[in-house]
C-alpha cells in the first residue's frame, strides 16, 4: 500500500512542473541561438557595408586615375619636368580625398613615371592603385 | 498506464522543436555568411582584373615613350621590335609580364602631309606570338614638323587617336 502510494505520489511528483522546465530550457536555448544569429547578422551587415565601400573605392581609384592622367596631359610639356599637376576630382561622401605620392610632371618625354594613388575610407581602410603617366 | 504512455510520448517534443529552430537558424546564417564570402572573393578577382588592366595601360605608355625615343633616329622603322616585352617589375601593380605589339602604320593626308601613326596592342606575354585582341589597343600619332624623308626627326608631341580596353 505504501509502495503503491509512493509510486502514485512519485508519478505525479516527478512530472509536476516538467513542462515549465522544458519551456524555460527551450527559451534559454532559443535566446542563445537568437543572440548568436543576431551577432552573425550584425557581422554580415558590417561586412556587407565594407564590401560596398571597397567596391566604391575601386570606382574612386579608377576615376582618380583618369583625372590624374588628364591632369598630366594638360599640364606637362617637354620642357616643364617636375612641375606640379593637380587632378580635378571630388571624392564621394565617406571617402577622404585621394592622394598621389608624387604629383609632378615626368622629367622628360621619354620617361614614364610610376605613381601611386591611395584612397582611404571608413577611418582605417585604404586601397591603392599604381598607374604610369607620360608627358604627351 | 495509458495516461503515462501518452505523457511519455510528448516528452521531449519541445526539445525537437528547439533543435529544428537551431537547424533553421544555422542554415540561414551559413547562407548569409556564404553570400558575404562570395562577395569578398568576387571583389578580389575584380581588383586583380583592374590591376592587370592598369599594368597593360602602363605597358602601352612605356611602348609609346620607347617608340618616341626610337623614332627620332629611325623615323621609318620606329618600333624597336614587333613584340616589345616589359617585365612586371617595371609596370604598375606588378601583376604580370606584358608584351606590346607594335605596328608602324603611316599614311598621308590629302595635302600630302605624313602622319606618323603607330598601333599598339598590349597583352600578357605570349612567348612569341601576336597578342590577338589584347587587353588594350591604341593608335597613337607622333607629331613632327620634319620632312617625310628626313632620316632624323624631332617628335614634338604625341596624340592618342584611339584607346580601347578590350577585356
Amino acid at each position: 500500500m505504501r509502495a503503491i502510494r509512493r509510486t502514485g505520489a512519485g508519478e505525479t511528483g516527478t512530472e509536476r512542473g516538467e513542462s515549465l522546465i522544458e519551456v524555460i530550457i527551450s527559451m534559454v536555448v532559443i535566446g542563445v541561438v537568437a543572440s548568436a544569429w543576431f551577432v552573425t547578422y550584425s557581422y554580415e551587415t558590417t561586412g556587407s557595408t565594407l564590401n560596398k565601400h571597397i567596391a566604391q573605392s575601386d570606382t574612386v581609384l579608377r576615376s582618380y586615375a583618369e583625372a590624374t592622367k588628364t591632369a598630366v596631359r594638360n599640364t606637362c610639356t617637354p620642357t616643364n619636368g617636375g612641375t606640379p599637376f593637380t587632378a580635378q576630382y571630388t571624392a564621394p561622401s565617406g571617402f577622404n580625398p585621394p592622394t598621389t605620392n608624387d604629383p609632378t610632371c615626368p622629367s622628360s618625354t621619354t620617361v614614364v613615371k610610376k605613381i601611386t594613388l591611395t584612397v582611404t575610407f571608413d577611418g582605417t581602410q585604404s586601397r591603392a592603385l599604381q598607374i604610369d603617366v607620360r608627358t604627351p | 498506464m495509458r495516461l503515462r504512455a501518452a505523457r511519455d510520448d510528448e516528452r521531449g517534443a519541445t526539445l525537437l522543436l528547439v533543435i529544428g529552430f537551431i537547424v533553421i537558424v544555422a542554415l540561414m546564417s551559413s547562407a548569409v555568411l556564404g553570400l558575404l564570402l562570395t562577395g569578398t572573393k568576387s571583389r578580389v578577382a575584380l581588383d586583380q582584373a583592374r590591376n592587370r588592366e592598369y599594368s597593360a595601360d602602363g605597358a602601352v605608355e612605356h611602348a609609346i615613350a620607347d617608340v618616341r625615343a626610337n623614332m627620332q633616329t629611325h623615323p621609318f622603322t620606329p618600333c624597336p621590335s614587333a613584340h616589345i616585352p616589359y617585365a612586371k617589375g617595371a609596370l604598375p601593380n606588378g601583376q604580370v609580364d606584358m608584351q606590346v605589339d607594335c605596328t608602324y602604320d603611316p599614311w598621308h593626308t590629302l595635302s600630302g602631309f605624313l602622319q606618323r601613326n603607330v598601333v599598339f596592342v598590349a597583352c600578357a606575354q605570349q612567348g612569341g606570338p601576336q597578342c590577338g585582341p589584347g587587353i588594350i589597343s591604341a593608335r597613337v600619332n607622333f607629331q613632327s614638323d620634319d620632312s617625310a624623308v628626313a632620316t632624323s626627326i624631332t617628335v614634338s608631341k604625341t596624340f592618342i587617336q584611339t584607346w580601347s580596353v578590350n577585356e
